[in-house]
């Protein structure tokens, strides 16, 4: 299932851990130029140090930061082939708590990261995509998305987190419809419920709600490695595209549990 | 059998060992995806049933090795049950179905009676005859290969015990004008996904549908040249039609996958189909 990348860089944000490791990890076996992309320095620099691939502290946030960034990978390892987008947050919270509405900064923070955040990467990562393309009809790289389950069926306690993924997921045709004449394409997955940090370290009641949602089959949580083997028969496969795919064993989350 | 053994060090590495020595039964194997799945399955590993109607491409296929041809028609309920009492006694029971036996059969809902000039109802026929091969012949494979496998009783261990992929369409959400009977058949066989996947976990069988746009297949080459250039024109990228070896692709990472269950996966290159703008208008 392996395409062969030969070298070719692949951007992975929220690379130092969970989804974006593992599909670091898959990527570099595939022969790709790998470098993370993670807000969390220490963590960062012990998973690229362990993966032996590169890393750069950057937050998905900071547009003018995020800019520099992909320039200096440009210029350090030439221009990004594959971008795959996997910082986010869950920060679950309601709507209105004990009488009492939700600060709009809390909503906001969740879209800055999840939404606005990968949208900041593919506006850094496209236009070196394009000026590297070899010929007219050449493909020109891939964007992968990291949509949700919750997309679909956002739970109790997820709207800022829906409504986040909602429109990773909604981007996904527009971008492709896009890009295509630049040989660009866009895919989402839709993972469900993941063994990830950003889930274990979600807070005890909101992490048990999660989990206690068991998929149909296989009656157990997703693991990284497989995020990873669908972003990978992803890039290796030129007629996906503008798709977002659910990857979630049959699971639909249920209002609440 | 165990599809999956899936050891504590899971890796994806591990994953393409799947499908070594499985038994795969593959509809509309003669031509097409299917034959394109077959040729997949076989570099897999595989060993693989090949259902189509009896002709030469069956004929041909038959002679391929790890292959067991047997011809006979998807929509009929005794020529199924009887090809998969044939694998069961010649191999033993299926962990793979892969269904891909299907028509385009256009049809209008009416047409001008040539002997009268009046329009008249199409006849009921030609529409049956699409959704009895399209969806009542996907059912049809999925029941017995179902039940191949839940002799064993539920899948209390949690293992995997077998995976359908089924043939959707993108004419599941858009079909075009005279795609009635296609369309509604399709958009059944993507529908079922979900309930398929729910009720056939207990047993540890997984069933996802994928949903090509536009293919190089027999059923493309029928289409009209210049409705064909406006389907390819639409196509975002890659801006042409899509290759029976990209599906069998996908086929194999739905396989490989264990977290792949109840999606319907669109593969058309991103195109969302158009209906051109009709003749009496322009």
């Amino acid at each position: 299932m392996q395409p062969a990348l030969n070298n070719r860089v692949a951007v992975i944000t929220g690379g130092a851990s969970g989804l974006g490791a593992a599909t670091a990890q898959a990527l570099r076996d595939a022969g790709a130029r790998v470098v993370l992309l993670d807000r969390d320095a220490p963590t960062l620099q012990a998973a690229a140090q362990a993966m032996g691939v590169a890393g750069y502290a950057a937050d998905v946030t900071d547009d003018s930061g995020m800019e520099r960034v992909f320039e200096q990978i440009r210029e350090t390892f030439g221009p990004v082939y594959i971008l795959v987008n996997c910082a986010g947050v869950a920060d679950p919270g309601s709507v209105v708590r004990k009488g009492v509405a939700m600060p709009l900064a809390n909503f906001e923070r969740v879209l800055e990261i999840n939404l606005l955040g990968s949208i900041n990467a593919v506006r850094c990562a496209v236009p070196q995509m394009i000026e590297a393309r070899a010929g007219d009809d050449a493909p020109a790289g891939v964007v992968i998305q990291t949509a949700s389950i919750a997309a679909f069926d956002g739970q109790i306690g997820q709207a800022a987190y829906a409504a986040s993924k909602g429109g990773c997921a909604g981007m996904v045709l527009p971008l492709a419809r896009e890009l295509g004449e630049y040989g660009i394409r866009v895919v989402g997955i839709a993972p469900g419920v993941f063994e990830t940090p950003m889930t274990l370290n979600l807070p005890p009641a909101s992490r048990d709600v999660v989990f206690a949602a068991v998929p149909p089959f296989p009656p157990r949580a997703g693991r990284a490695e497989e995020f990873a083997a669908l972003a990978l028969s992803i890039i290796g496969n030129p007629m996906l595209n503008g798709e977002v795919i659910r990857l979630d064993g049959a699971l639909r989350m249920p209002a609440r549990l | 059998m165990a599809l999956c053994a899936c050891p504590p060090d899971y890796e994806s590495k591990a994953l393409p060992m799947q499908m070594k020595e499985a038994i795969a039964v593959v509809t509309g194997a003669a031509s097409g995806l299917g034959r394109a799945t077959v040729d997949m399955l076989h570099e897999q590993g595989a060993r693989v049933v090949a259902i189509d109607l009896a002709g030469p491409a069956l004929d041909a296929l038959a002679q391929v090795p790890h292959t067991l041809a047997v011809p006979g028609d998807v929509a009929s309920a005794s020529d199924m049950e009887a090809a998969f009492a044939r694998v069961h006694s010649a191999w033993g029971t299926p962990g793979i179905l892969v269904n891909c036996a299907g028509v385009l059969g256009p049809a209008r809902v009416f047409q001008r009676d040539k002997a009268t000039g009046r329009t008249v109802p199409r006849p009921m026929e030609s529409f049956r005859r699409v959704i009895a091969i399209n969806l009542t012949g996907t059912f049809n494979t999925i029941r017995l290969f179902a039940q191949g496998l839940a002799q064993a009783g539920p899948a209390d261990d949690g293992q995997e015990r077998g995976v359908i992929v089924n043939t959707a369409s993108v004419a599941a959400y858009e079909a075009l004008s005279a795609q009635t009977a296609y369309g509604a058949s399709k958009a059944g066989v993507a529908s079922m996904t979900l309930p398929l996947a729910r009720e056939l976990a207990r047993y540890g069988i997984r069933v996802v549908a994928l949903a090509p746009g536009t293919f190089e297949t027999g059923m493309y080459a029928v289409i009209p040249e210049h409705t064909r250039r406006t389907l390819i024109d639409d196509v975002p990228f890659p801006n042409r039609p899509g290759r029976p070896s990209e599906f069998a692709h996908m086929v194999r990472a739905v396989i490989e996958n264990q977290m792949m269950n109840g999606s319907v996966v669109r593969i058309d290159g991103a195109v969302r189909m158009r209906e051109p703008a009709p003749a009496w208008r322009t």
